[in-house]
C-alpha cells in the first residue's frame, strides 16, 4: 500500500471533486458524507459545523478515510484526522473558493455559518490505495 | 428497522451510478470503495470479492454505509448487511450489473475476467437510515 500521492494524484485532488469522509460511529458501523475539502501538503482539509454528527465522530475516534472518484478512476486516503477551530472562517472560505465564488461564501457565512461553530477536520494521509492512476 | 426509501431517491439510486461503500476493520480506518449496484425493492445489491477486505470487514461486523453522489445532490444508506453465499445468485446478480453498466460487449469482457478470480459473493443492504441531498 502506497503511503505518497503522485503528481498525477495531486492533480485529480486539486480539481474542484466532491469527495466522501468516512468515519467510525460508536456503534462500529461507518459513517459516509459527501463533503468539499482542499489537499494542501499531505493533509486532507475538510471544514463542518462542530454540531454534525461526524465532528462527535472524529472527537471521540479520529480513524478516517476518504474517497474521490470519477468513473473509473478513484482515490481512498486513509489516516487520523486531527481537528481545528475555524473561528476566523478563513479555511472554509479558503476551502469553499474551490468550489464557489466569494460572494457566495460571504452570504453563506452571514445566513448560516457565522452562526455556527465551525471546525475544520485535518486528515494526515498515511495510506494510498488507488484505481486507474 | 428497515425503512422505505422513498419516490425521489429511489428514483436517484435506478440511475447507473457508482457507490462509495464503507465497511469498518476492527482496527484501522474505515474501508472505502468505489462500487456498482442494483435495486432489489428498497435493498441495494452488491458484488464483493472473497477474500477482499470489505468482505472479511462485514463478516466481523454487518454494518454497511453507501454512498450515491452526483455532483450536489447525494443519497446516503446506512444499515445492516447480509453476505448471501449462493454462486447462482452473484452469477445472476454479476450479469445484471454487466447489463446495467457496460455494453454488451463489454460486458462479456467482464464476466469472463470476473469468473476467473477467486470467486465473489451477493451482499444485501437493508437501509435503516437515510440522509439525502438536493434529490
Amino acid at each position: 500500500m502506497a503511503t505518497e500521492l503522485t503528481a498525477a494524484m495531486r492533480e485529480f485532488l486539486g480539481e474542484a471533486r466532491i469527495g466522501v469522509v468516512a468515519g467510525i460511529k460508536e456503534d462500529g458501523s461507518p459513517q459516509l458524507t459527501p463533503i468539499w475539502f482542499l489537499l494542501e501538503g499531505d493533509e486532507i482539509l475538510i471544514n463542518t459545523a462542530r454540531e454534525r454528527a461526524k465532528s462527535r465522530i472524529f472527537e471521540r475516534e479520529p480513524r478516517a478515510s476518504f474517497c474521490v472518484f470519477e468513473d473509473f478512476r478513484y482515490l481512498t486516503l486513509s489516516g487520523r484526522v486531527t481537528i481545528s477551530a475555524d473561528s476566523d472562517m478563513a479555511d472554509i472560505k479558503r476551502i469553499g473558493l474551490r468550489y464557489k465564488p466569494m460572494e457566495f461564501l460571504e452570504k453563506r457565512i452571514r445566513d448560516q455559518w457565522g452562526g455556527q461553530q465551525r471546525i475544520t477536520l485535518h486528515l494526515k494521509i498515511e495510506h494510498v490505495v488507488s484505481s486507474g492512476f | 428497522m428497515a425503512i422505505e426509501l422513498g419516490e425521489n431517491a429511489r428514483r436517484f439510486l435506478q440511475q447507473p451510478r457508482f457507490a462509495v461503500v464503507g465497511t469498518n476493520p476492527a482496527d484501522g480506518p474505515p474501508q472505502l470503495s468505489v462500487v456498482w449496484y442494483r435495486m432489489d425493492g428498497d435493498h441495494l445489491l452488491f458484488v464483493f470479492s472473497r477474500g477482499s477486505a470489505k468482505e472479511k470487514n462485514l463478516r466481523r461486523a454487518p454494518y454497511l454505509s453507501a454512498c450515491v453522489e452526483d455532483g450536489y445532490r447525494y443519497v446516503t444508506l446506512s444499515g445492516l448487511a447480509v453476505i448471501e453465499e449462493d454462486e447462482g445468485t452473484t452469477r445472476a446478480l454479476l450479469r445484471d450489473l454487466a447489463s446495467r453498466y457496460l455494453t454488451p460487449a463489454e460486458g462479456k469482457v467482464w464476466l469472463a475476467s470476473d469468473e476467473n478470480s477467486g470467486g465473489s459473493v451477493t451482499v444485501r443492504l437493508s437501509p435503516e437510515h437515510i440522509v439525502t441531498y438536493g434529490i
